[in-house]
């Protein structure tokens, strides 16, 4: 049962984002399509906590829209 | 992305390979689509596993309960408004249409639309383009629109609550959920894998079903479905005290709210009954964060510290928010 840290996952989030900029979906969405888990997933908890911890870093946004919050890449400035 | 997608979708009966053929098929025309189902069946994740497996794949996912949304609103939702559209736009807001731009928008629960937004929905349905509520200019969007619902649509038709038209433009390719009942040996197979995920995210690998628990999983109907299955596997996780997972007649029972003895003082009978109510609240919230005190506590509404007081008084320390 290999585990995959919320560093990890956040980089494996990057890289998808880095294939499919315009991309865009639910942190549920997310844990289940774009990370490749290479057996059964984490909890979701954790890519909430990746996906948060790219927001900080600049590199993704989180806006709510239809009461749902949706994740992409943040704009280029 | 061939290699990992459809491995979300769990089930070797053959009923749902027949859903996975539809899934691909679907997936491979661009076309509106609507997917019926009762609740619990999956409908989301059939969506979005045809978006993934569509040429949009790369672009936006949006997923909405039209249910969820006030009917006031939906338009403004759906479509955007300007700023100063209405009393409270103090900002324009792009809308759902415009964040799916090139890709895929859900809308679950279609049925819960009024009659009127149904109309926009229409409009932006024939020919690609909307207004955002309070402007003047007229936009496009290309954006694939999957409907969903458990209700007959074909009988709201009937009685004027969903137009006949709406549905002919939505239902171009549809798909039926089985429910998990119909769906011959996957509750087991979905349960051994809803357990596996437990056992990793809790760091507790050596808990298994008890025998009784398989033989509850087979027999039991599961009017809630994938839903159903997976948050009673997770209850009884966390309630179990030892390696076994029970389910059923030997599971933690949820006691219907008895009516107090006329012994008991008023002021005793309600502390019970609050007492109750707020074990049952916090073990469904607890469930549904998978035990992040942070998230349930941001659910309920509640101060994260006393939130996490309430959840030490009744016994369930399990916060995965700080390890």
């Amino acid at each position: 049962m290999p585990c995959m840290s919320i560093e990890q996952i956040a980089q494996a989030i990057e890289v998808h984002l880095r294939v499919n900029p315009h991309a865009k979906d639910t942190a549920e969405g997310i844990h289940l399509w774009w990370i490749d888990w290479q057996g059964a997933p984490e909890s979701v908890t954790l890519t909430q906590a990746a996906l948060e911890l790219l927001e900080t870093q600049g590199i993704m946004v989180c806006v709510v829209a239809g009461r749902r919050e949706l994740w992409s890449a943040a704009p280029r400035t | 992305m061939e290699s990992f997608p459809l491995s979300n979708l769990i089930g070797s009966s053959t009923q749902f390979q027949q859903v996975r053929k539809q899934i691909k098929k679907i997936a491979s025309v661009d076309v509106a689509a609507f997917i019926s189902g009762e609740t619990g069946s999956g409908k989301e994740l059939v969506v979005r596993a045809i978006h993934y497996l569509s040429e949009r794949r790369s672009q936006p996912f949006v997923p909405v309960n039209c249910g969820a949304l006030p009917e006031t609103l939906v338009e403004s939702e759906l479509f955007g408004h300007e700023r100063g559209a209405f009393t409270d736009a103090k900002q324009g807001a792009i809308g759902l249409i415009a964040e799916a731009d090139g890709g895929s928008l859900f809308l679950d629960e279609i049925d819960a639309l009024s009659l009127k937004a149904q109309a926009v929905l229409l409009r932006f349905l024939q020919d690609g383009t909307y207004r955002r509520v309070g402007g003047t200019v007229t936009r496009q969007a290309h954006v694939r629109v999957i409907a969903a619902s458990n209700a007959c649509l074909e009988q709201l038709v009937e009685t004027r609550q969903f137009r006949r038209d709406l549905l002919y433009r939505l239902n171009i390719l549809n798909l039926r959920l089985p429910a998990l009942r119909e769906r011959e040996g996957d509750a087991m197979e979905l349960a051994h894998v809803f357990l596996q995920r437990l056992c990793k995210t809790y760091k507790t690998p050596d808990r298994h079903f008890h025998p009784d628990a398989l033989a509850y999983v087979k027999s039991h109907t599961w009017p809630g479905n994938v839903r159903e299955l997976e948050n009673t596997i997770h209850r009884e996780f966390l309630m179990s005290d030892d390696s076994w997972v029970r389910l059923g007649s030997v599971a933690t029972v949820e006691e219907p709210v008895r009516a107090p003895l006329p012994e008991t003082g008023f002021r005793t009978a309600k502390t019970q009954a609050i007492a109750e109510f707020e074990r049952e609240y916090l073990l469904s919230l607890l469930a549904r964060t998978e035990g992040n005190i942070s998230s349930a506590a941001r659910i309920a509404g509640q101060d994260r510290s006393a939130f996490a007081r309430l959840v030490r008084k009744h016994g369930l320390t399990k916060d995965r928010s700080t390890g």
